[in-house]
Parts: C-alpha cells; sequence; structure tokens
C-alpha cells in the first residue's frame, strides 16, 4: 500500500479542477453547498465499493467483456444509494433527481475502475477510490459555497450575506455554474504555477 | 465459440448478482418509500384543507369529478368534511416554464373559494420561478374566483407564477360549471 494513491486525489489528480472528469454533475448540481456535498458523497461510496469489488475480483474478470462489467457494477451501486436517498433522504432525493442515476455515467468513476482499480491490489484501489472521492466532495462543496454564497447568501442555508446585498440569481443557474468552474479552474492554474516555480 | 459461450455465462453470472442485490435492496426500501409519499400527501392535504375531516382516498367518480377531468389535468380529487360543509382538495398538473407544475388546491365548491393551495412538485428555474413556492404568493390565491389579471405574479417569475394563477382560475372555473350543471 502506498499513501501517495491516496494524496493524489487531492491534488496532483484533484478530480474536475486537475484531472477535468465529472463536469455534468459538478455543473448541475453545485448551486448549493449541501446539494455539493450529498452528491460528492454519493459518488464517493458508488466509487469506493465499485473499485474495491473490481479490484478484488480482477484476476477473474475476462479483459474483452470487463467494460459492461464495470457498467453493471458501477449502475447497481448507483441504483442502491438512489433507493436509499428516496427512503431516508427525500428532501435531498427531490433536489438531486436525475442526477443520481446519472452517476452512472460518471467518467470519473469509470476511469478510477478502469485505470486503476482493474490492476491494483485492493488497498491501493481503496486508498486511490477514497482519495478521489474526498477530493471530487470537495470541489462540489467549494464550488457549491460560492455559489450558494453569491447566489442566496447563504452557505449550508446560514445567512452570511443579508439583506442590503441582492442575491445574483445568475450565480443559481448554469451559466453561474459554468462561470465560477472556470474562475475557479484558472486560480487552481495559477496556485499550482506559482508553487511549481517556488520548487 | 467456446469464448462466446465462456464471456455470457460470466456477464449472465455478475448481471443476476446484482439483480439479487438490487431486489433486496428494493424490497427493504420501498415500504419505506411509499410511507413517506403517503406521509407528504397527507401533509399537503391538511394544509391546504386547514382542520378538516380528510379521507386519504382519492374519489373518482361525480359531477365535479368529471367537469375537472374535462377541464384540467387533473390527477386525483379528495372529499373531506368541515364544520358540516364538504370540501375538496384537487391535485392537478400545469405546464410551468420547465416542466409541469403539480398543485393541491383546496377549495370549498359551495361558494366557490379557495382554502389553500400547495405546489407539490416543480422543476421552475431555483430562485426564480421556484419562489412559486414561498407562502406570501401562495396565500394570496386563497379566496373567491377572481379574473387571471387580478391576482399578483411574482417578479422575475411572471411564467412560472401566471402558470399556477392559470390554474386555479381554471379549476375554479369548472368547479362552477359543475355547481351550474348540478
Amino acid at each position: 500500500m502506498n499513501l501517495k494513491n491516496f494524496t493524489k486525489g487531492l491534488w496532483t489528480d484533484l478530480p474536475v479542477l486537475r484531472v477535468l472528469l465529472g463536469f455534468c454533475p459538478t455543473l448541475a448540481v453545485t448551486n448549493k453547498a449541501a446539494n455539493g456535498l450529498t452528491m460528492g458523497l454519493a459518488t464517493t461510496f458508488v466509487l469506493l465499493f465499485s473499485s474495491s469489488l473490481i479490484s478484488i475480483f480482477r484476476r477473474w474478470i475476462p479483459s474483452r467483456i470487463r467494460i459492461p462489467i464495470f457498467i453493471v457494477v458501477i449502475a447497481s451501486f448507483v441504483t442502491i444509494v438512489d433507493y436509499t436517498l428516496a427512503a431516508y433522504y427525500r428532501e435531498m432525493h427531490k433536489v438531486l433527481g436525475i442526477y443520481v442515476p446519472l452517476i452512472v455515467v460518471n467518467c470519473l468513476i469509470l476511469g478510477r475502475v478502469e485505470a486503476f482499480a482493474s490492476k491494483r491490489p485492493l488497498g491501493d484501489s481503496i486508498l486511490d477510490a477514497l482519495g478521489m472521492g474526498i477530493g471530487f466532495t470537495l470541489v462540489l462543496v467549494v464550488l457549491g459555497s460560492i455559489r450558494e454564497l453569491f447566489g442566496f447568501g447563504t452557505i449550508f442555508s446560514h445567512q452570511i450575506l443579508a439583506k442590503p446585498y441582492e442575491p445574483m440569481v445568475i450565480m443559481i443557474v448554469p451559466p453561474g455554474a459554468l462561470l465560477s468552474l472556470g474562475l475557479l479552474l484558472g486560480l487552481m492554474n495559477l496556485v499550482s504555477r506559482r508553487l511549481e516555480e517556488r520548487r | 465459440m467456446k469464448d462466446i459461450i465462456r464471456l455470457s455465462i460470466i456477464l449472465g453470472f455478475v448481471c443476476s448478482v446484482s439483480a439479487f442485490s438490487l431486489s433486496f435492496v428494493y424490497q427493504h426500501t420501498k415500504p419505506i418509500i411509499e410511507q413517506n409519499r403517503e406521509k407528504e400527501l397527507r401533509e399537503s392535504l391538511s394544509n391546504v384543507l386547514p382542520e378538516t375531516k380528510i379521507d386519504y382516498n382519492p374519489i373518482t367518480e361525480g359531477e365535479l369529478f368529471d367537469a375537472l377531468k374535462a377541464n384540467v389535468a387533473l390527477i386525483a380529487l379528495y372529499k373531506g368534511s368541515k364544520d358540516g360543509k364538504t370540501v375538496y382538495a384537487a391535485s392537478v398538473s400545469v405546464g410551468g416554464y420547465q416542466g409541469a407544475i403539480r398543485l393541491l388546491i383546496g377549495f370549498d365548491p359551495a361558494v366557490p373559494e379557495v382554502l389553500g393551495v400547495r405546489v407539490l412538485e416543480q422543476a421552475e428555474t431555483p430562485g426564480l420561478g421556484s419562489r412559486i413556492e414561498e407562502e406570501d404568493f401562495l396565500n394570496k390565491l386563497k379566496g373567491r374566483l377572481r379574473p387571471q389579471g387580478k391576482y399578483d405574479t411574482i417578479t422575475g417569475a411572471t411564467i412560472s407564477s401566471s402558470a399556477v394563477i392559470g390554474g386555479i382560475v381554471r379549476t375554479m372555473k369548472a368547479v362552477l360549471k359543475a355547481r351550474r350543471k348540478g
């Protein structure tokens, strides 16, 4: 086991901002921090269990039908998440709606399973899935907080910007997602370039 | 040929394991999901028909039901009794800005008067159209039927709020029609 497999998901291979995968849920559900958090946790759950299962059975999966098998495994865990959310977190299920089933086609998950879990031992795969999942969740929460702050004046439904501040509606509709994601990407590139120069 | 059979068996096996575990989860969560839905419906019904004895089984016949069915996209109609009067709650679907808006309208057909309105489901623009869920707006829809222009729409959510108002006006007109016949 190598701890690097965990930490790379948090910085060098940070999902969305460094490895440009998983944009659909990122843009679609981040109008509030809580939505981003739930989406991130749901994705982490699916990624963790799919990666572990596929890593355990990697020697028995014929390479010619590996993609269909990966999809079946991922889709099963997504459906489990979908039912569980509908049963125990009905409000959240209503908000996320169609985007929960769409986790199936999140390239981030298929990408990690194909590129990592199907070739590495269980321990490393778990670390990789956790790192990537937590990194993805962090990005969604940061993006969700920025959009919620300017769009509603709140973060996690706590009032931050009070009355004289007029909420910017553009931040909670899709264009706001693209704008803030673009700015965040730019900031990320700036920071990592500065860090490299210093080295 | 041998290879095809081997691969099919493996894939078939993976799928059946998946199907088996999903059916297990489904059986476990289905009653809870249905309970939630029921509870939500009851809460909404007692919200639009306050202090009313409500029959939670929808009614499917009668003058009023036919009139609503013919004039609006009726989903379900519920009956209740309040201080000896018969009141109703109609769940109707109207076309919003982004998709269907499902409304629950509680009314007294004798006056006719709107007793309460709730938005059951909507997919309007968050922050703009979604403001049709606000109490301030919904409370202003109570009372006797007025011409459509006499209701206040929401600034920035004209289409969504007009859709809600239109749905209420059409429903109440259908109620009037049914009363005239009966």
